[in-house]
């Protein structure tokens, strides 16, 4: 245990370290770059939150496109239409995610589906999702929704960039930290248990539908909210970037190469992906990052199968056990 | 609504519906014998309908005639993939195996995006602007053929399954993989050909619907999705359900274009999938 803890402190002391760089960093960046990594921090909020059902329970989730455009559909509508603030229109938004998530759970869990079924189901919602967006006029159909610039604290838009970094910033410390919460208590736990083995967790006496639907009412709650912080910061919606298979198939990758299931899995997959795929965009060819997405994904898989972070634990308990201090 | 046009979609539906079949077909034996799940296995097709545009616009190549290329280029291609990615992960939790694959997804996607452009395109073939027709009802040619040739490949396939020592050999790895290589069956060996020649499937179909499907470069993932819902609609692992699925597949999605039509009439199949899975979750002709 005493090893364990100070492997910890060091792990806490490289994030501090981190955190510090990137409170620093603005002053450093372009425009472009800061933009860039509002939305690096935007993804690893949304990684985080899809491993808390994707990851730690273990199930094949591709659900996320819907709160994501449950919650940039709701703000925006309400704040173009009606002149709602987003930060209220956010709670709506993420209200109507939190519902879906639970009636499209509850169906799917109680009847106890297979996990490629369940995966296939939550394409197919996805997918209609995607179409109700482009169909339903209020919601701007395939032209999608602009948000005009109108900058004020209020509308949730600001005349510098680097307040969105640290808006982003905030965001994704704020979801690593309710992942480490949730990872050391009960929830954590039980969803672990259900991952290994869900019929003998549910024989143990754990209600797995019910901690199943909890998680993924959280996961739903959070995405929809990091989904009008996405529409804020584009400041336009439309089927296809705010209800994209895509992103989540995205989150899935960053989680994988940071490794499913555990807290800094998410940050360290994001953080090493997005930027590489975003100078491979700028400087070599659009649509070319996506093929290294792809391709380190398969030779993280292929060269350490549970992803960066286990790989790297696994190397510090070596060293430390041929070391003994 | 005039019962001719009804009776026309529902052909055409059933025609479609055989390629959706033979898609599926070949995720079902895929699955069966090495319970792999490749969300990349639309994208193949993908791959192969692109194949027969560029041979179309070098050589202007029939479709037809550039299935005698696709089909072995993709089985070559199959050989490759699994040989060097599926093979190493065949004991793999499930979700490595499926984020390997939506790796794979991105890349053939994106590879297709940079070398075709985000337009869509068809090719036409040799049969296209042939009708043929029986009293009120006429059918295109290429669905015909697309029909014929799918189906009928789908039912050798189905032949192969039952009646040969192949097809035995697969059966026995899918109910029960070291009994079976206890009894001499090279199971490394077919697991190899199984998944090649499902992805050869994919080439066949590919030729088959360059002028019925458009062709955009991220059609692949859709096409997974269909060929998933045939696989388990079927009832895992089931080959015949598998056929019929197929049909209904097709079927439901002619009538949606129909009825419904647009964007909204593309819901139907998903529909139906959903209804099936909620009241039927073994599958059309899966055992509880």
């Amino acid at each position: 245990m005493g090893e364990n803890s100070r492997t910890d402190i060091k792990i806490y002391l490289g994030l501090l370290v981190l955190l510090i760089v990137l409170l620093l960093l603005p002053t450093r960046l372009s425009i472009t770059w800061t933009r860039t990594f509002a939305m690096v921090f935007l993804f690893i909020y949304w990684a985080s939150a899809w491993n808390i059902i994707g990851g730690m329970a273990g199930e094949i989730n591709f659900l996320h496109p819907i709160f994501i455009g449950a919650g940039a559909y709701s703000s925006t509508v309400l704040y173009i239409n009606f002149g709602v603030s987003p930060w209220v229109g956010m709670f709506l938004g993420a209200a109507i995610a939190v519902v879906l998530g639970l009636v499209i759970g509850w169906i799917c869990y109680r009847s106890g589906l297979p996990h490629l079924s369940f995966a296939l189901i939550c394409l197919g919602f996805s997918h209609i999702g995607e179409i109700i967006a482009l169909e339903w006029d209020l919601l701007g159909g395939s032209r999608g929704l602009v948000i005009r610039p109108a900058p004020g604290l209020a509308n949730m838009q600001f005349e510098t960039i680097s307040t969105y970094y640290y808006m982003g910033l905030g965001m994704a410390v704020l979801m690593v930290g309710i992942c480490h919460w949730i990872s050391r208590n009960k929830l954590g736990y039980y969803l672990k248990a259900i991952k290994h083995n869900e019929t003998a967790s549910a024989a143990i006496g754990i209600d797995t539908v019910r901690y199943r639907l909890l998680a993924l009412a959280v996961s739903a709650f959070f995405c929809a909210l990091g989904g009008t912080f996405y529409a804020q910061l584009v400041l336009y919606i439309d089927p296809h970037s705010a209800v994209s298979i895509t992103t989540v198939i995205s989150m899935i990758l960053f989680c994988a190469i940071g490794g499913f299931g555990t807290v800094l899995g998410p940050v360290v997959g994001t953080l090493i992906l997005m930027p590489i795929g975003e100078v491979v965009r700028l400087y070599v060819m659009t649509g070319f990052h996506l093929i290294i997405y792809g391709v380190l994904v398969i030779v993280v898989i292929l060269l350490s199968p549970h992803g960066l972070v286990p790989w790297f634990q696994s190397r510090m308990k070596k060293t430390q056990e041929e070391s003994p201090a | 609504m005039d019962i001719t046009i009804i009776a026309q979609a529902l052909i055409q539906g059933l025609m479609l519906g055989a390629i959706y079949g033979l898609i599926g077909l070949g995720i079902t034996m895929v699955y069966a014998i090495t319970g792999l799940l490749n969300f990349a296995h639309g994208d193949f097709m993908a791959i192969a309908m692109y194949l027969c545009l560029a041979l179309f616009t070098h050589f202007n190549m029939d479709p037809y005639l550039s299935s005698l290329i696709a089909v072995p280029a993709l089985f070559v291609l199959g050989l490759l993939v699994y040989h060097f990615l599926f093979r190493r992960v065949l004991k793999a939790e499930l979700l490595m195996v499926v984020q390997l694959t939506l790796g794979m997804v991105f890349i053939i996607e994106s590879s297709l995006l940079l070398t075709f452009t985000a337009d869509y395109e068809s090719v036409p073939n040799i049969l296209h602007a042939v009708r043929f027709s029986l009293g009120p009802l006429s059918v295109s040619g290429s669905y015909l053929a697309t029909f014929l040739v799918g189906g009928g490949a789908g039912a050798a396939l189905y032949w192969v399954l039952q009646k040969t020592d192949l097809g035995r050999q697969i059966r026995a790895i899918s109910q029960n993989k070291d009994a079976a290589t206890l009894m001499g069956i090279n199971t490394t060996r077919i697991q190899m050909i199984v998944f090649a020649l499902a992805i050869a499937l994919l080439g066949l179909s590919g030729s088959l619907t360059t002028s019925i499907l458009t062709m955009e470069p991220y059609m692949g993932l859709e096409l997974t999705l269909f060929a998933f819902i045939v696989f388990v609609m079927g009832g895992v692992g089931n080959f015949l359900g598998t056929l019929v699925a197929g049909y209904l597949l097709g079927i439901a999605d002619a009538m949606g274009s129909l009825f419904i039509g647009g964007h909204l009439g593309a819901m139907v199949p998903y529909g139906l999938f959903v209804l099936l899975l909620l009241f039927r979750p073994q599958g059309i002709l899966g055992a509880k």
